[in-house]
């Protein structure tokens, strides 16, 4: 007799569920592989991103330069490289940023309830009231386009959803039984909130955070391509694209721009892949009825 | 006022809702002046000054500079030089644009037009294309067709959309020479309303590209959550098909949270447009923006914080009251 298997009871493991997905399993590894390639190749390889070969300029891919040279003899492969660091960099610091900044608020708001509340939730509607990227097109040019404040300021008007997913998660998990024996027994208001509050709104924050990630690179890339984000000599794929915005780059030397492109979506795709794979695996779907 | 207090006092659904519109106002005022404030601040404090423009002039004298200081208003203190600008916007006057001299809101309005079309058109198209794929993929869960949805969807949802037009441009205008890139009409020519189609028709697909991707995404998680109710079942049991029990039971119910992403985009596609519209030259208040932000042009970038605070104060309020209207279980508190 085949027994059928429990999605929930004794013997579920996330893990078997996350590899399950295909996709996600796929995304992990191109991300992985990514970050490892990016950090070791320009010191194996002792790449140089910004000096010009002054034998070539806007040279076709070949022997010399494996991705060719741009307008200014620099060479693509390596700024590819430096590229995807600054990418992966604006990436992860930005969303870190923002949970560093929302999940305490919202943990505060969602514990202490009354004026914490009130203050931190209505600053939250102050902020999910604007649309992101004009003010952070303001804000950007303000204090002076470079990577920090790119990251700064895209985790600055990110922090919103994790305080308003902490705060949530935490008006459920403070009534629960086990928060009152903890304040019973004469725990502190700080053991409390980080021993017994968190790690129940820690899933909701992970899978955010995951998506946050993808969305903070194509911000990125976005305010670079717009020439507002990653100044020159520096290199991002965003400002690789900025040079495409002239109809001779873009008719003439596809292989300037095409490679970063790729590699954009690639990234973020992989990310967003890794996201719903986490997605499933904390949170499990319902089956349809029809 | 009265009609609010009679609703009110009935206690009825109504006067809940009432209050509850009333009280989202009360917030969305302090909320808008708030942002104003901060814009102006932080534009404020931008390096580079808007008197810049007249240095560049070899004939301009000292006196003349400060003269022209006095009279934008430059020479007093943010707070006061916001207070001005405040009692002047709550007079309908805007300012004048620093490098253009024309009026703020000439200018704004001026390039609201494009904007709108070009907007509009592609909500149209985002929210018609996010539910065609969304009910595909929900209503064969776990089929090749449901993951041909969702793989297209998150594609473009991953798709930084400048990449997108760049292909697209590279693909439709250069090498097939099928479609114009640029602007709203060709230089030469007369300008008919065809024209302005085959314009209009890259640009409107890049700004949907990733609404698409990202409202497939809720439209198809919206579905199938519909689609556990038990009114399905009873429908699926009475011996109605699938097509028409998604059609005529699950559709209707499902748009309802779909409502809330869209209404909260719609700030995007206004002011959000920047890259679309500096890709394909397009003269709207995105392009607008840019130049502005470029030229360090304050009035004009007030002006169009301004624009899109409210339209998206007025998007998020108009959403909400919706939301109540299409989906009666919604309570307000």
């Amino acid at each position: 007799m085949k027994i059928p298997k429990l999605e929930h009871g004794r013997g579920f493991r996330p893990i078997s569920v996350f590899t399950r997905h295909k996709f996600a399993v796929a995304g992990l590894i191109v991300i992985l592989s990514e970050i490892i390639l990016v950090v070791l190749l320009p010191v194996i390889f002792k790449m140089d991103p910004i000096v010009s070969d002054l034998s070539s300029f806007g040279a076709k891919p070949g022997a010399g330069h494996l991705l060719g040279t741009d307008s200014i003899g620099r060479d693509l492969f390596a700024r590819l490289v430096y590229g995807g660091r600054t990418s992966l960099f604006v990436g992860f610091m930005s969303t870190l940023f923002a949970v560093a900044l929302g999940v305490p608020l919202g943990l505060l708001a969602g514990y202490y309830r009354r004026w914490v509340e009130c203050a931190v939730m209505r600053l939250v509607e102050v902020f999910m009231s604007f649309p992101s990227m004009v003010l952070i097109l303001v804000l950007v040019s303000v204090i002076g386009p470079s990577v920090w404040t790119v990251t700064v300021v895209i985790g600055f008007l990110g922090w919103t959803q994790f305080a308003r997913l902490v705060f949530a998660s935490v008006l459920t998990i403070r009534e629960k039984e086990y928060v009152l024996s903890a304040s019973a027994i004469g725990s502190s208001d700080a053991a409390i909130i980080l021993k017994y509050i968190f790690p129940g709104a820690v899933n909701p924050v992970l899978i955010a955070g995951t998506f946050m990630t993808a969305s903070s690179i194509l911000l990125e890339s976005s305010l670079s391509f717009l020439g507002m984000g990653v100044q020159p000599p520096a290199s991002s794929w965003g400002s690789m694209l900025y040079d495409a915005q002239s109809i001779a780059v873009l008719s003439g030397k596809p292989w300037q721009w095409i490679p970063p492109g790729f590699m954009l979506i690639l990234t973020v795709l992989c990310i967003n892949f890794l996201g719903d794979g986490i997605r499933n695996m904390l949170e499990p779907k319902n089956k349809t009825n029809i | 006022m009265i009609i609010l207090r009679m609703a009110a006092k009935r206690g009825s659904l109504n006067g809940m809702k009432w209050r509850y519109i009333v009280r989202r106002l009360c917030i969305a005022v302090p909320t808008f002046f708030g942002i104003t404030l901060i814009v102006y601040i932080i534009a404020s404090f931008a390096p580079g000054s808007p008197l810049d423009a007249f240095l560049a002039d070899p004939r301009i004298t000292a006196a003349e500079l400060a003269r022209k200081k006095t009279a934008m208003g430059l020479d007093r203190p943010v707070a006061v030089q916001y207070l001005m600008w405040l009692k002047a916007f709550l007079g309908g006057d805007f300012g004048f644009s620093f490098s253009t001299k024309k009026p703020v809101l000439d200018v704004i309005i001026q390039r609201m037009g494009p904007t709108l079309l070009l907007a509009f058109s592609s909500v149209v198209l985002s929210v018609a294309a996010a539910v065609f794929l969304g009910i595909s993929a929900a209503s064969r869960i776990n089929t090749v067709r449901d993951y041909a949805a969702s793989g297209l969807s998150l594609f473009m949802l991953s798709s930084p959309n400048f990449f997108v037009g760049l292909v697209l441009i590279y693909i439709f205008s250069v090498k097939l020479k099928l479609l114009p890139s640029n602007g709203l009409y060709d230089s030469a020519g007369e300008k008919s309303f065809g024209m302005l189609l085959r314009h209009m028709i890259l640009p409107v697909l890049v700004l949907s590209f990733q609404h698409i991707g990202n409202w497939t995404r809720h439209m198809r998680s919206s579905v199938i959550s519909t689609l556990t109710e038990d009114y399905i079942r009873t429908a699926r049991a009475k011996g109605l098909g699938r097509t028409q029990t998604i059609l005529r039971h699950a559709l209707r119910n499902s748009l309802t949270p779909l409502l809330t992403v869209i209404g909260m985009s719609i700030p995007e596609f206004v002011g959000g447009a920047v890259i679309t519209e500096q890709i394909f030259s397009w003269p709207g208040v995105g392009s607008l923006m840019v130049q502005a932000i470029s030229s360090r042009d304050y009035p004009v970038i007030m002006g169009i914080t301004v624009f899109v605070a409210l339209l998206a104060l007025l998007s998020n309020l108009v959403t909400d009251i919706l939301y109540g209207q299409l989906d009666p279980r919604v309570r307000y508190e």
